[in-house]
C-alpha cells in the first residue's frame, strides 16, 4: 500500500480541526508528516543539520498555512511542494554560503554486520542521488522513496505529467551515465 | 482503468525508450495498477536499488521542536476585526469630512489614509489574536480622537 493513502478520512477530519487551531489535532498532523519530511529534505540536501532544519521550516509552514491548502488536492502533494521549496531555499543558502557538496552519508540507523553490504548498497545510492541536480533528484526521491504516484509527483511540483516523465527519465538516464547500468547496486 | 500494457511497453518505460503520450500513459495506469507496477520492479535494477535501501533515523526530538517551534503560531488576522476597524475608520473619516466641511478636507484625508496604512500594516504584522485585539483598541481610539479633534476644528472655524 502506498504510504500516503493511509486513512484519508481520519486525515482529512485532523486537516480540518487542526487549521481550527486544534492543539491535538496539529500534534497529530505533526506526528504524522515530520519523519517522511525529514527523510524527504535528508535525502535532497545530504546534510543532517540542513535537513534537520528544512524539516522543522517545513512543518512550520504546513502549520501555520492551513487554511490555504486547497482540500481538491492530496495533502501528501501539498507538504511535499512544501517541502521541496524549502530545501531549494535551504540548498541556495548553502550555496551562498559557499558550503562545499556535502557528501556526508545519511545514517541509516545500526549496521550488524549481517546489514553491512546493505548499509554500502544504501550509501551507493545516496552518493548516486547526491550527484544529481536539485530537479532530477527530488523526482526520483518522491517516488522511490516516498511513494507518491507520478500524477501526485506532477501536482506536488505544479507541472504537466509530460513533464514530470521526461525528467523521470533523464535522472534515470543521468545516473546510468554517472554510474553505468552494471555498476548500479542491485 | 486502461488495459494492462504488455511486458515489452513496460520494458521500454523501463528503459525511458516511450514518448512522452504513451510515458504518460503508462504512467498513469502503474499509478493504478499494483500489478503492473510489481512487474516494472522487476524489470528495474534501478527501482530494485532504490527498495533495497532503508529509511534514515529521524533524529528523536525533531517532532518536539516542531511543536515548540509552532506553539506560537502566526494566526491569520481575523476577519471580524478586520471589517470592524475598516468601517470605524471610514466613519471617522465620513464624519471628519462632513464635520470640517470642504476647507482643509484634502489635508485631514491625507492624515486619515496614512494613519489607516499604518495602522492596518500593524494588525496584519501582529503574531497573535491578543496582540492584533490591542492593536485594534488602538485603531478605535485613534479614530474617536480624530473625530473629536475635527469636530472641534471645525466648530472654531465656524466661529
Ligand atoms: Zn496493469
Amino acid at each position: 500500500m502506498r504510504l500516503h493513502e493511509a486513512q484519508p478520512q481520519d486525515e482529512s477530519t485532523h486537516i480540518a480541526l487542526a487549521a481550527d487551531g486544534d492543539g491535538t489535532a496539529r500534534e497529530w498532523l505533526v506526528r504524522r508528516w515530520t519523519p517522511p519530511v525529514y527523510r524527504f529534505s535528508l535525502r535532497m540536501l545530504s546534510n543532517e543539520q540542513d535537513a534537520y532544519d528544512a524539516a522543522q521550516d517545513t512543518m512550520v509552514k504546513v502549520l501555520n498555512n492551513l487554511h490555504r491548502y486547497d482540500r481538491n488536492r492530496a495533502f501528501s502533494t501539498w507538504v511535499f511542494g512544501i517541502a521541496r521549496n524549502t530545501c531549494i531555499d535551504e540548498h541556495r543558502k548553502r550555496r551562498r554560503r559557499g558550503d562545499m557538496p556535502s557528501t556526508e552519508v545519511v545514517d541509516t540507523g545500526p549496521t550488524p554486520l549481517q546489514e553491512v553490504a546493505r548499509h554500502l548498497r544504501a550509501e551507493r545510492v545516496h552518493e548516486a542521488l547526491a550527484e544529481l541536480p536539485p530537479m532530477y533528484r527530488e523526482v526520483l526521491i518522491m517516488y522511490h522513496f516516498e511513494h507518491l504516484k507520478y500524477a501526485e509527483i506532477a501536482e506536488a511540483l505544479e507541472l504537466p505529467m509530460g513533464t514530470v516523465m521526461n525528467r523521470i527519465f533523464r535522472a534515470r538516464q543521468k545516473l546510468r551515465d554517472l554510474y553505468g547500468t552494471n555498476d548500479l547496486p542491485a | 482503468m486502461t488495459p494492462h500494457p504488455d511486458t515489452a511497453l513496460l520494458q521500454a518505460f523501463v528503459d525511458g525508450t516511450l514518448g512522452e503520450h504513451t510515458a504518460v500513459h503508462v504512467a498513469l495506469h502503474l499509478d493504478d495498477c499494483p500489478l503492473c507496477a510489481n512487474q516494472v520492479l522487476q524489470l528495474d535494477p534501478l527501482s530494485q536499488a532504490f527498495a533495497s535501501v532503508d529509511d534514515p533515523v529521524v533524529p528523536a526530538a525533531l517532532v518536539g521542536d516542531v511543536l515548540a517551534a509552532a506553539a506560537t503560531p502566526l494566526a491569520p488576522v481575523p476577519w471580524i476585526e478586520l471589517v470592524v476597524g475598516t468601517v470605524l475608520l471610514a466613519a471617522a473619516a465620513a464624519s471628519t469630512m462632513a464635520a470640517g466641511g470642504l476647507v482643509g478636507w484634502w489635508s485631514r484625508a491625507r492624515t486619515l489614509i496614512e494613519v489607516l496604512t499604518s495602522v492596518t500594516a500593524d494588525v496584519l504584522a501582529q503574531p497573535s489574536v491578543s496582540v492584533s485585539l490591542a492593536t485594534s483598541a488602538v485603531v478605535l481610539g485613534a479614530a474617536t480622537l480624530m473625530l473629536v479633534r475635527a469636530t472641534g476644528t471645525s466648530a472654531q472655524e465656524a466661529v
